[in-house]
């Protein structure tokens, strides 16, 4: 499944539960992208062996991907740091608002449990849509036994999109609804103008800002960004469908 | 009411647990690829059911004042 995908499901999983402080979701959300941090190790091999990507995939990313870090192991690790951190930022809280309402390690714990739900989660996502080359390894360190199976969705394929967008929308209805978002996962300040937008549309954004002076061939600072915005999609597309020869059957889309 | 969507996800939970990891070491077996496949396809889809369950319940009682 698409590291976004994990990102979202992971937030919603946290805010379904009840977590209301947006340091306690970031911590989960971040927790169920964490198994794919592995893919630092492939960044450092491309540097390593001098940007050659494929000696780099041969011998570092189709052997550490989704070994050591989609097992028993990280996810006891992924609990401890997230035990760790809520617990602390909990104390500093406590502090400062004199709030004892429930204990830190009471608090902690439940982030730390939805930290390791949220984990297995993206285990079991990678099974079902990790592709069929890319087991996982369950039981490491204590098995090596890898674990796929056959029918599994790559990432190309619709159902991996089919989530990818539905969690996109579902971040946008969610923002539209609540007031926040799963964005506050990458940065609050982030979160508060996106959900500006998705409130009052993209003029609010720039609110309380000197306006543009209009004259005949000006056009106005909202529009302008979202010609850049546009612009940046259209270019994203055709990078995307580049490599491809800009053939669409290589996209897998589903067949009517 | 709260407490059957809660519920459904915990299975969800329970059952991604089963699948990831008692079914490939203690289970498997050649000829049950397609309960294999039926039951993870239920079981995500029974998560992703169950979570927005909880989220429309959380929206419809979330307390107005806490923002980012």
């Amino acid at each position: 499944m698409h590291g976004p995908s994990h990102l979202l499901i992971s937030w919603f999983v946290a805010e379904a539960h009840g977590l209301d402080s947006p340091r306690d979701r970031r911590i989960v959300a971040l927790s169920g992208l964490a198994p794919d941090i592995d893919v630092l190790a492939y960044a450092g091999a491309i540097v390593y062996y001098r940007f050659d990507k494929d000696l780099a995939f041969e011998n570092v990313w189709q052997v550490v991907h989704h070994r050591y870090t989609h097992g028993l192991g990280f996810i006891l690790l992924t609990g401890i740091v997230a035990f760790l951190v809520a617990g602390k930022f909990w104390m500093t809280e406590n502090r400062r608002t004199d709030n004892p309402n429930r204990s830190a390690i009471e608090h902690a714990s439940k982030v730390a449990l939805l930290s390791m739900l949220v984990s297995v989660v993206h285990l079991f996502c990678d099974i079902v849509a990790g592709g069929s080359t890319w087991p996982v390894f369950p039981l490491w360190p204590l098995s090596d036994s890898g674990w796929g199976v056959s029918w599994s969705w790559t990432l190309a394929e619709w159902p991996n999109s089919a989530v990818l967008f539905g969690f996109l929308a579902a971040t946008m209805i969610y923002a539209k609804c609540a007031g926040y978002s799963p964005m506050e996962a990458i940065n609050y300040r982030f979160d508060r103008w996106f959900v500006t937008i998705i409130q009052k549309g993209s003029d609010s954004a720039t609110e309380g800002q000197p306006q543009f002076q209009m004259d005949a061939t000006s056009v106005p600072k909202p529009a302008r960004v979202r010609m850049l915005v546009y612009s940046i999609v259209v270019l994203l597309i055709i990078a995307a469908l580049a490599p491809l020869g800009f053939r669409l059957d290589e996209l897998n889309l589903p067949q009517f | 009411m709260i407490k059957v969507p809660r519920l459904l996800f915990a299975l969800s939970m329970l059952a991604m647990g089963w699948w990831v990891f008692l079914w490939p070491f203690a289970v498997s077996n050649d000829s049950d690829h397609a309960m294999l496949r039926s039951g993870c396809i239920w079981t995500l889809l029974l998560f992703f059911g169950s979570l927005i369950a909880l989220l429309s319940y959380r929206i419809h009682n979330r307390k107005p004042s806490r923002t980012t």
